[in-house]
């Protein structure tokens, strides 16, 4: 499937048009390169490469062609195409060439027709020869046989050259065919005598008439590295590239999957020479196509129907194939369905790749079709290493992608990629974070002021101070975690984490922002900030809603209404500080409020260290603030908040809010 | 399937191409992985589009030739099938009737008889189509107007100011005494049209 070979139907010239039908012919519609393997839609006889069908159909269930509606289930393998074009390959340089030959002769003729001085004439055949030489080992046709084997080779097949090869005698054009394919295959030509007749033939071309030993000057084509030749120690079928170490390791025996099932055949040895005779004897007893072929008889697979599996049988089904597994659902369908085609199309090999190789080649279709433009991979059908590349421009995917045989992608892998993806992109997640910070401090501050600048302006400033504070703290500790851990936690962790901490610092640092994420559902939303004391009795109302506990609220009346001592301030605070940490915060804040209205600024420095410990520890809450209730013994407070009509906040979960009267 | 089969068909429609001399297609690679490439055809004999060049840009898709390669023109065009803001194409065997076995080549061609064919009922440019379908003749005009002003086959020789006008045209006009500058702007406004001009000018 991957040789390099450029050739085409221009390869030949244009007055040989048929030969260009005919090697149009031999070639797949689709992909333009000789078919391998042939296979032919019985319903229409239009024909193609295996792979190539077999994705059209699948891709859109129609002939080529004809665009008649077709089936997997209809193909069929032609081998006699198969072997034709085997064969065709082999020798269509040796066709070009002698074509190549004819048009020179021809002018050659004209020119002794012309010239009397032959040898001049010799000498500037024997240089366009030479150039000819090297242009032909440069046209790239890597399915012939090479120096290299006729090095190896003993035997030297003889050959007349007549006139009749100039004059377009397809016999003869056969019998250069059958010097190249003794070359091949049997090895019956010698490289010194090749080059020896180089000049022979510029003589034989020149006088028209002599006859000698017409091996050619082909000898520059290389054979593919998959080619099977035979090893001329040991006569078994050899690849070309295992070649050089078979031979090294005395001629060991070859498994029988190495075994070329058919190799290509000399069909054109045409020339009744008894000398031949032998020839075919060998090339009988010799070439495996006299053997049975050694067929693969693993069954085809076939398509399923993705529509009634559910996505980890599909899974399932994935590992049993053993071709990974990993993407959702329509992926590993795109996945399925491609590993069919190559699959199946392998099946019809006379060498089929192995597993390995497959998967190769289906990690490499899939790399190009998902990667980079496909709608597939903006979503997230795809792994996150994978993902991710595209972000972290060539960092860690090179491994990931060239050849490395590894079917799966590790989990580590993921992992690494998590990692230098939250570490290199560590600087923007922090920027992001102040950028909120910023607008939330923005957005309270200037809600503060709509807030306050009714009732106590003075309060305003502190209050800053101290969510400034406050929030470093939060920010702080919530920033650090992933990175000291510094492991794989996902950029939404981090974020989680981070409202998280938001969110605490919201309920317990300030009342009014609490009262702020509640205003939607609360009716009178500007009652609340009627007074400073509303504040808390929003709170503690809400509290008391949480818990649904009136006694609460009872004791609390009866504290303000008797002018309790702080003693029993605390123990309503206990009593509430069961209910729920954050709500206990805003009463913390609550009572914290309160001294900034009572107290001077540097008891408010003492009340931000507290608060720093709260934020730190949330059980120690209930110290706290008993230890602020006890040092403040501010009744008066509490007696305005119980005078005050409550208003009721339903929490984040409650969707109801209510004004609730107060009962005194 | 991989990049090296789709640069190996596009190689080699490419050499298909510069072996054909008798089509007047072209083929250009744009980007070094075969996937953009611009296509180029001279406009049909006997249609308004006759003197043009026309351009397209070609953007080969990784399933290419299992999908059709997405074709746009880069020349305006003033034809009902071809968006005259956009230059997307309407055309079948770019959408649902690709086959596999369709090469670059064969879809300029059928874009060049796409040209030649119009096919006002099923517009991709719905107000040339109306134009095309109530007056003929004058949809004809502004076709070859747009084509000698948008999609010129060679470069202009004349004066910079009389690209897009007909070089007789101005000729007799000048010679009937009318002022050069007004000339020119009276055909550019008649789109060519030497009788309206005429009008246009005496009026």
């Amino acid at each position: 499937m991957f040789d390099f070979d450029l050739t085409d139907i221009y390869d030949f010239p244009e007055e040989y048009g048929s030969f260009r039908d005919f090697d149009n012919l031999l070639r797949c519609p689709i992909c333009k390169e000789f078919l391998n393997p042939t296979l032919i839609l019985t319903s229409c006889q239009h024909y193609g490469c295996s792979y190539c069908m077999r994705k059209t159909i699948t891709e859109m269930n129609i002939c080529p062609m004809c665009r008649h509606s077709a089936d997997a289930t209809e193909l069929q393998k032609v081998s006699l195409i198969d072997d034709i074009i085997k064969i065709y390959k082999n020798n269509r340089k040796i066709i070009l060439e002698l074509i190549e030959f004819k048009k020179k002769n021809n002018n050659n003729r004209i020119n002794n027709v012309l010239d009397t001085k032959q040898d001049s004439k010799i000498d500037n055949h024997k240089s366009e020869l030479d150039s000819k030489d090297i242009n032909l080992s440069d046209d790239g046709d890597t399915t012939m046989a090479t120096i290299a084997l006729s090095d190896i080779s003993s035997q030297v097949g003889t050959n007349e050259k007549n006139d009749t090869f100039l004059n377009d005698n397809i016999e003869q054009n056969s019998n250069g065919d059958f010097n190249s394919k003794s070359v091949s295959n049997n090895g019956n030509n010698d490289n010194d005598n090749n080059d020896n007749n180089n000049n022979n033939n510029n003589v034989d071309i020149i006088d028209n008439n002599q006859s000698g030993n017409s091996s050619h000057e082909f000898s520059s084509i290389q054979p593919s590295d998959d080619e099977f030749v035979q090893c001329p120690l040991c006569l078994q079928n050899i690849q070309v590239k295992r070649l050089n170490r078979h031979m090294d390791l005395n001629c060991p025996k070859e498994s029988p999957l190495n075994d070329p099932s058919n190799n290509s055949l000399n069909f054109f040895m045409s020339s009744s020479k008894s000398d031949n005779d032998s020839a075919w004897k060998n090339k009988i007893f010799s070439n495996p196509i006299v053997k049975p072929k050694i067929k693969n008889k693993t069954q085809k697979l076939r398509s399923l129907a993705y529509n009634l599996l559910t996505e980890s049988k599909l899974r399932k089904i994935l590992k049993d194939l053993k071709i990974p597994s990993h993407g959702d659902k329509i992926l590993m369908q795109k996945r399925h369905a491609e590993y069919v085609n190559i699959f199946n199309a392998n099946c019809d090999l006379d060498h089929p790749k192995s597993h390995q190789r497959l998967v190769e080649e289906l990690k490499r279709w899939e790399k190009i079709n998902f990667e980079t433009s496909s709608p597939f991979s903006k979503h997230n059908s795809f792994p996150k290493s994978f993902f991710s590349s595209r972000h972290n421009n060539g960092h860690n995917i090179s491994a990931n992608s060239s050849g490395s045989s590894q079917n799966d992608i590790d989990l580590e892998e993921i992992n690494k990629e998590h990692q230098s993806y939250l570490q290199s992109h560590k600087s923007d997640f922090d920027y992001l974070i102040k950028q909120i910070k910023k607008r939330e401090k923005k957005k309270d501050s200037s809600e503060d002021k709509e807030t306050s600048d009714k009732n106590e302006p003075e309060d305003l400033i502190d209050l800053d101070i101290f969510y400034d504070e406050h929030s470093h703290i939060s920010f702080n500790s919530s920033k650090e975690k992933p990175i000291k851990n510094n492991k794989s936690i996902k950029n939404k962790v981090v974020r989680k984490k981070q409202s998280d901490s938001d969110d605490e610092y919201y309920e317990g640092s300030k009342p009014s922002k609490k009262a702020r994420s509640h205003k939607t559902n609360v009716k009178t939303p500007t009652k609340r900030y009627n007074t400073r004391s509303s504040h808390i009795t929003l709170d503690i109302n809400d509290d008391k809603q949480n818990s649904e506990d009136f006694s609460n609220m009872k004791r609390n009346e009866e504290i303000s209404n008797n002018n309790s001592s702080s003693h029993n301030t605390i123990e309503v605070y206990e009593v509430l500080s069961s209910e729920n940490e954050s709500t206990e915060k805003n009463k913390e804040m609550n009572y914290d409020t309160k001294e900034h209205k009572n107290d001077t600024n540097n008891n408010d420095n003492n009340h931000i260290v507290e608060i720093k410990e709260v934020q730190n520890n949330s059980i120690d809450n209930i110290d706290i603030t008993k230890k602020v209730k006890e040092s403040n013994h501010n009744n008066e407070e509490i007696e305005n908040k119980s005078v005050e009509p409550p208003i009721v906040l339903s929490d984040e979960d409650v969707i109801m809010g209510d004004k609730i009267e107060q009962k005194e | 399937m991989a990049a090296i089969q789709i640069s190996k068909r596009i190689t080699k429609e490419i050499k298909d191409v510069l072996k054909d001399k008798e089509s007047t297609v072209e083929l250009k690679i744009i980007d070094d992985n075969f996937q953009h490439l611009e296509g180029s055809f001279d406009g049909p004999e006997g249609t308004p589009y006759e003197d043009g060049r026309f351009v397209v840009d070609i953007e080969i898709p990784n399933n290419y030739p299992f999908k059709p390669p997405k074709m746009k023109f880069l020349t305006m065009v003033y034809h009902p099938n071809i968006s005259s803001q956009t230059g997307a194409i309407c055309l079948d065997i770019l959408k649902d009737n690709w086959t596999p076995t369709y090469t670059l080549k064969t879809v300029l061609i059928s874009l060049r008889s796409l040209l030649t064919t119009p096919e006002p009922n099923d517009p991709q440019d719905a107000q040339v189509a109306r134009h095309y379908l109530s007056d003929r003749k004058d949809f004809d005009r502004t076709a070859h107007y747009w084509t000698v002003t948008y999609a010129p086959k060679k470069t202009f020789d004349g004066p910079a100011d009389e690209i897009g006008l007909d070089k007789n045209s101005i000729a007799t006009l000048c010679e009937m005494g009318f002022d050069r500058i007004s000339v020119l702007s009276a055909l550019r406004a008649t789109q060519n049209d030497l009788e309206a001009a005429v009008q246009k000018l005496i009026g």
